[in-house]
C-alpha cells in the first residue's frame, strides 16, 4: 500500500505542522472550564462567594430576594389580593367615562324605567356619540348593564367576581409564603386562607350593599363605582383591624396546631377503644359460638338433628 | 303621611336600613381607630425605632364621614318622599356634595399615602424590614426599623404581631431598656 503522504511536498508539511501548533496554543490560550451543577449547588456556590465578599447575613438575604423578585412578587400579589378586584374593574371602568364624556354625561347618569311589565336602564346623553353604551336604553338584564353592576345580576355578578379574585390572590400568596418560608407552616396556610375568604366574603357583600346604596342617592355609574370601591376598602381594612385586635387568624392557627398535636394522642385513644370492643365483640362472639356447638351437639346426641 | 308611603320603593328602603345597619356595625371600634391612622401617618417624623405602615389605612378616616354622610343621606331621602319639605331638599344638597367631596378626599389620600410615606420613612432614616422578619404573613402591613438588626431582633418579632400603635410603642420600651441593661 502506498504511503498517503509519499506525493507531499515538504512545505506541506511545514505548513501543517504549524498550523497544528498553533491551534494547540490558541486551544490552550483559550480554554474554557464548564462545570454542571445542581440547584443546591449552586445555591450554596452563591453563598459562599457572597461570604467571601464580607456580607452580612442580612444583606446576603436582601440581594437574594432582590435577585429573585420574590419580594416584589409578594408586593404584586398582596396588593393584588386586597385591590383585586378594583385593579380588575378600573381599565373597562375608565373606559367607559371616556364614552360618557363623549355624550355629554360624564357621571353616567341614568333611570330605570318600566315599559310594558320590563325593566329598562336609559342612559342620559347622546348615545350616537358613544362607542360602548351605543343605545339609549338597555334592559336591565343586558350583559353590558350586568357588566356594569347596574341592578340586582349587575351587584349579584360584581360581588362574585370580586370574592374570587381577593381569594384567588390571597390563595397564592399564602401558598408562596409556605412554599418559601421555612416557619409557614400547613396550620398557618389554612388559618390565613380561612380568615381571608371570610374577609372577601363580608368585603364583597359590603361593596354590592354600597353600590347599590350608591344607586338610590345618585343614579350614576361613576359615583356608584367609585362609592363601591372605597366603601370596600373601609370595610375591608375594619375587618383587618378587628383581625388585628382579637387575633382572629391566630386563633385559628393556634387551634389547628392544638388539634395537630391532639391527633396522635385521639388516635392512640380511638385505638385503644376499638381494640377494647374488639375483645369485646370476640368475648361475646366466643360464648355464642360455644352456646350454639353446645345445642348443636345436644341436638345431634338426642336424635333432632341428623 | 299614608299617600307619601306607596311612594316609597320598599326594596330601596331594605338597602337604606341594611346599609346604616352596616354603617353602625363597621364605624364602631373598640380601639381609637382616628388616633391609630394619625401614629401611623406620623411615624415617618417619630422617634419610634420601629414603626409599621400599612399600605392604604389613611382611607378610614374620610371612610367613615363617607359611610355616615351616605347613611344620613339615605335616611334624608327616605324623609324627603315622606314628608317633602324644604329642609330635606336643602340637607340633600348639601349631603351629596359632602359625600362627592369625600369620595375624591378618599381617592387623594389612598395615592398620596403609597406615594409619599415611603418617601418621608426614607428620609427620616427608616428601612423596610426582609419581608419574613417581622409582621410576617402580613399582607398589606410592613414593618420599618431605624437599625437593619431590630428587624432580626425575637424580642421585638414577638412584641409586634400585628402592629397596632400599642405594640409599636411596647417595642420602644423594650429596646429603650435592652440599651439601658447595655450601658449597665
Amino acid at each position: 500500500m502506498p504511503d498517503p503522504f509519499i506525493n507531499q511536498r515538504p512545505q506541506d508539511v511545514i505548513a501543517r505542522q504549524r498550523f497544528k501548533s498553533r491551534l494547540e496554543k490558541g486551544f490552550k490560550e483559550n480554554q474554557c472550564h464548564v462545570y454542571v451543577l445542581t440547584k443546591e449547588e449552586f445555591t450554596c456556590l452563591w453563598l459562599e462567594t457572597q461570604k467571601f465578599y464580607n456580607k452580612t447575613e442580612a444583606q446576603i438575604k436582601e440581594e437574594l430576594s432582590n435577585l429573585t423578585g420574590l419580594e416584589a412578587t409578594d408586593f404584586i400579589l398582596s396588593s393584588a389580593g386586597n385591590y383585586g378586584s378594583i385593579i380588575k374593574d378600573t381599565p373597562a371602568f375608565l373606559a367607559l367615562v371616556n364614552d360618557f364624556k363623549r355624550s355629554g354625561n360624564i357621571l353616567g347618569r341614568y333611570d330605570i324605567i318600566i315599559r310594558n311589565g320590563w325593566q329598562y336602564v336609559s342612559f342620559k346623553g347622546n348615545p350616537r356619540l358613544r362607542n360602548i353604551i351605543t343605545r339609549s336604553r338597555y334592559l336591565l338584564t343586558h350583559t353590558k348593564i350586568i357588566n356594569m353592576g347596574i341592578g340586582i345580576q349587575g351587584l349579584k355578578s360584581g360581588a362574585v367576581g370580586g370574592f374570587y379574585i381577593g381569594v384567588l390572590f390571597s390563595t397564592t400568596l399564602d401558598t408562596i409564603n409556605w412554599i418559601f418560608k421555612d416557619n409557614y407552616r400547613w396550620t398557618n396556610w389554612l388559618g390565613t386562607v380561612s380568615t381571608d375568604i371570610v374577609k372577601a366574603a363580608i368585603g364583597a357583600a359590603a361593596t354590592a350593599l354600597a353600590i347599590a346604596f350608591a344607586a338610590v342617592l345618585f343614579p350614576s355609574v361613576v359615583i356608584g363605582f367609585i362609592a363601591g370601591v372605597v366603601v370596600g376598602l373601609y370595610v375591608g381594612f375594619k375587618l383587618n383591624e378587628f383581625d388585628k385586635i382579637h387575633h382572629m387568624t391566630d386563633k385559628v392557627i393556634n387551634a389547628l396546631n392544638y388539634v395537630e398535636k391532639r391527633a396522635p394522642l385521639l388516635e392512640d385513644k380511638l385505638y385503644k377503644v376499638a381494640f377494647n370492643s374488639a375483645g369485646e365483640a370476640v368475648g361475646f362472639f366466643n360464648i355464642g359460638i360455644d352456646k350454639v356447638g353446645k345445642f348443636y351437639n345436644n341436638s345431634v346426641s338426642q336424635g333432632l338433628i341428623f | 303621611m299614608k299617600g307619601s308611603l306607596s311612594k316609597i320603593d320598599s326594596k330601596e328602603l331594605w338597602i337604606v336600613v341594611a346599609f346604616f345597619v352596616m354603617t353602625v356595625v363597621f364605624t364602631w371600634s373598640p380601639i381609637d381607630t382616628f388616633n391609630e391612622v394619625f401614629q401611623t401617618e406620623l411615624y415617618p417624623y417619630s422617634k419610634y425605632p420601629v414603626v409599621v405602615h400599612t399600605l392604604g389605612q389613611v382611607i378610614l378616616i374620610p371612610g367613615f364621614f363617607l359611610m355616615w354622610a351616605m347613611a344620613i343621606g339615605g335616611i334624608n331621602k327616605v324623609f324627603l318622599t315622606l314628608f317633602g319639605k324644604n329642609v330635606f331638599k336643602i340637607l340633600k344638597g348639601k349631603l351629596n356634595l359632602l359625600i362627592v367631596a369625600m369620595l375624591i378626599v378618599s381617592i387623594a389620600v389612598i395615592v398620596l399615602d403609597t406615594i409619599l410615606w415611603p418617601i418621608a420613612a426614607k428620609a427620616n432614616g427608616y428601612s423596610p424590614c426582609p419581608y419574613d422578619t417581622l409582621l410576617f404573613g402580613s399582607k398589606i402591613s410592613t414593618a420599618w426599623s431605624k437599625k437593619e438588626a431590630y428587624c432580626y431582633d425575637t424580642g421585638v418579632k414577638s412584641r409586634l404581631s400585628t402592629g397596632t400603635f400599642e405594640q409599636v410603642v411596647e417595642v420602644a420600651k423594650y429596646l429603650d431598656s435592652k440599651k439601658l441593661d447595655k450601658n449597665k
